[in-house]
């Protein structure tokens, strides 16, 4: 198990080695939820997350390695069960970044499902971003999840676990289209069912529209915590 | 037949142990019957007991021995599919189902073998079951009861009777859906 978790690392990090000559941002990711379960059918998440850059590099610009605060996020999100498997959402997030706000409008469909040795989980969300003089950013995004335990094969209460998360957004705004693509890989330590905590590195690539790609390295800690 | 009134919800703890901590005469009955095939060990502890199981693969099944902490044989479960149950079962299955829950899809399929150790082994080696064997039905139902949305694990007997029905309690899932 954890010979093939460093390989799938290596997989997916090794780019980094061309950190040089890249468009980047390197820096960390921490995330706070706070899930409430409002009836037996109906959750609401309160998602808190922001970003801090300690090294970037942009076009045609020499590489700055310190450390600037990039943005904060609130994100809430009401979701219903349809089925032990599915579930349907909508939410809202505001976004404080470089002293302005922007607003998203969130939609999403869940299905999670347990499979012998592992629990696939698949997200498709539609999103829409508005900002002050500016286009409306829409969205289309489809996350693939694969969580297992690392002992045994469900994740029980103080037990590690893997997660390795793959996404893939379709972007569109001002009639132009871009593709970003993410994929995380995390080590995950399940104290309660409850209170969860992950820590893993997180890859973005995006603006296939341009010459060069943007990539973003991110070291990506979030806890889950259930009331 | 006794049907609980609300479904008891069934809370269960496994983790991976080492073939070397499994009683011996676990390990040997298992070898038995399946020589060659790569045996997977796990403790399970549930509210009323901790027992171990063996998980593998033989012939393109699914087999789950289950013993309890001294060793000694509970059951034998193989992986199955609904449509495969014989045709009035299944009916007399469908027709409890339909009356127990609102809605439902069967997600999975074991069958469930008791008995003596050598009824056992015989009903896994000649795929012809004894009629000593105790065989029940057990499924695993996506469904919706007493308008709860959840996982419920049925206990059917050989005729489709339902002997008992569990919610399961289901993982967290929040760090997979946001």
């Amino acid at each position: 198990m954890y010979k093939s978790f460093l390989a799938v690392f290596l997989l997916i990090f090794a780019p980094a080695a061309v950190f040089s000559q890249a468009v980047y941002r390197a820096g960390t990711l921490p995330q706070f939820n706070l899930n409430i379960r409002i009836s037996d059918n109906l959750k609401l998440n309160n998602k808190l997350e922001s970003r801090q850059i300690f090294s970037e590099r942009e076009e045609e610009q020499q590489t700055r390695n310190r450390f600037r605060y990039e943005r904060a996020d609130l994100t809430m999100v009401l979701t219903r069960k349809l089925s032990a498997a599915n579930t349907l959402g909508g939410g809202y997030l505001i976004r404080l970044e470089e002293g302005r706000f922007a607003h998203r409008l969130i939609q999403q469909f869940n299905n999670v499902t347990n499979h012998e040795y592992a629990r696939i989980a698949h997200r498709i969300v539609t999103d829409e971003t508005f900002r002050r003089d500016s286009s409306v950013q829409v969205r289309l995004r489809y996350r693939i999840g694969f969580e297992k335990a690392l002992n045994g094969i469900n994740i029980d209460p103080k037990e590690f676990y893997a997660k390795l998360n793959n996404e893939y957004l379709g972007i569109y705004e001002d009639k132009s289209a871009d593709l970003e693509i993410r994929a995380l890989l995390a080590l995950g330590y399940n104290a309660t069912d409850n209170n969860r905590i992950e820590m893993g590195f997180e890859y973005r690539v995006n603006e296939f529209n341009k010459s060069v790609q943007s990539q973003q390295y991110w070291l990506a800690v979030s806890w889950f915590i259930s009331i | 037949m006794w049907i609980p009134c609300h479904a008891q919800k069934k809370y269960e703890r496994e983790y991976a142990i080492r073939q070397s901590a499994v009683p011996g005469k676990a390990v040997e009955f298992v070898k038995s019957m399946f020589k060659k095939d790569k045996i997977h060990w796990y403790g399970e502890e549930s509210l009323k007991e901790t027992t171990i199981e063996a998980k593998l693969k033989s012939g393109g099944k699914h087999y789950s021995i289950e013993f309890d902490k001294s060793g000694e044989i509970q059951d034998i479960e193989i992986l199955s599919r609904f449509s495969r149950i014989d045709a009035e079962t299944s009916e007399a299955i469908r027709k409890r189902l339909d009356k127990e829950f609102t809605k439902y899809k069967v997600v999975k399929t074991q069958i469930q073998y008791k008995g003596s150790k050598s009824d056992l082994k015989r009903a896994i080696l000649s795929d012809k079951v004894p009629a000593a064997i105790d065989m029940h039905y057990e499924l695993i139902l996506n469904a919706v009861w007493d308008k709860k949305i959840n996982y419920f694990e049925v206990l059917c007997d050989h005729e489709g009777s339902v002997v008992s029905i569990h919610e399961v309690v289901q993982r967290n899932s929040d760090n997979l859906i946001y």
